[in-house]
């Protein structure tokens, strides 16, 4: 195994929570839901963020983070169709993961504080004036855009790969299973991502209950 | 990361407070805080709407259609730009935005009606006709 079940249900999640989000976001009939998937997906971020650290090997970034020069590289190997023989993401891979974690997580954070000047306000937007809500607003629209490019560029890179390259990364992402992964995931694996959600649920949406506006 | 980037994101709120809205002034500071207001009331309304709690649904509504009837008054020729978020369509489009404007004050008199009908289909419908009239004038004549 390469992706341990957090990793491949997290991604498959994450897609339709996102996917969600897009349509969600302009409909007043729909905008409590954004606001609470959003909170979800900050959820998310936040297991994703730790378990890059106390997660499965190829979850963690110290596997896949590259430095500029080895994420230039890998992407030159890419555009030439050479295989590189690592089990988990490739260094321009990881450079997409951090990306798009970033972006998500910015958005998810922007929209606490977002208004759509109608009827919403995002559960954190009191704390600030309605003017820097409305300014947090424009970016989390930006940010929308940046997201969606983003996405198309790893659906793209995923494509390459799959198509061209002959590489079964989407089958990966759902059995988990890749070549040159021989570890086995057992009830630790389990237990502990299910201890890390946990920790992640009740701080993010037990503190915005607490101190947020609904 | 996480916390970094939080903190990012606070200093540039609050960086973007010091320069942003607060310096609104006379005729747009008003109907800054005249929507600003109507969001207020749409809250209450949604409230109200869902138990159907029709005093308080004509009492909003009643404020919101006083705000449709004057707000044309409130977007005299060269009250936009910085800090505004009025488009310059409001001005270079003038006959449209009068047109949404009256929209606008027709959905909330329907809204009211409604109320006083204590016709709780015909006032969820009323309310939804309304925040799709904030919407559809937002869309062409206010920045994102």
């Amino acid at each position: 195994m390469v992706w341990d079940v957090w990793v491949r249900v997290g991604h498959w999640l994450v897609v339709a929570l996102i996917g969600f989000q897009f349509f969600s976001g302009g409909d007043l009939d729909l905008i409590d839901w954004h606001a609470w998937t959003g909170i979800a997906l900050l959820t998310w971020v936040a297991f994703r963020v730790l378990w890059g650290f106390v997660g499965t090997r190829h979850a963690r970034f110290s596997d896949f983070v590259g430095s500029p020069a080895q994420i230039k590289s890998s992407f030159r190997k890419l555009t030439q169709r050479q295989h590189e023989s690592v089990a988990g993401h490739t260094h321009a891979g990881g450079l997409g993961v951090i990306a798009l974690l970033g972006l998500v997580a910015l958005l998810a954070m922007t929209g606490l504080f977002a208004t759509d000047d109608i009827i919403f306000d995002g559960p954190l937007s009191h704390w600030v004036d309605s003017d820097v809500a409305g300014t947090v607003t424009s970016v989390h629209h930006l940010l929308s855009k940046l997201l969606i490019l983003t996405i198309v560029g790893h659906v793209v890179a995923i494509a390459w790969h799959q198509g061209v390259m002959k590489e079964p990364l989407i089958q990966g992402m759902l059995h988990g299973r890749k070549a040159g992964g021989q570890e086995a995931f057992g009830q630790a694996v389990l237990v502990r991502g299910l201890l890390v959600v946990g920790v992640c649920a009740l701080t993010i949406v037990g503190g915005l209950l607490a101190v947020g506006r609904f | 990361m996480k916390r970094v980037i939080f903190g990012a994101v606070s200093v540039w709120a609050l960086a973007s407070a010091a320069v942003a809205h607060s310096g609104a002034t006379g005729v747009v500071k008003e109907r800054m805080d005249r929507f600003e207001a109507s969001k207020d009331s749409a809250k209450v309304l949604r409230g109200a709407v869902k138990s159907a709690d029709f005093a308080a649904i004509e009492a909003e509504a009643v404020a919101l259609n006083a705000w449709a009837s004057e707000m044309l008054e409130y977007f005299p020729e060269g009250s936009g730009g910085s800090p505004s978020e009025a488009l310059d369509t409001v001005w270079s489009d003038w006959d449209g935005f009068s047109a949404k404007a009256g929209d606008y004050e027709m959905a909330t008199a329907k809204l009211v009606s409604a109320a006083q009908s204590q016709d709780a289909a015909a006032t969820a419908s009323a309310f939804k006709a309304v925040m799709g009239s904030c919407k559809g004038c937002h869309d062409d004549y206010k920045a994102d």
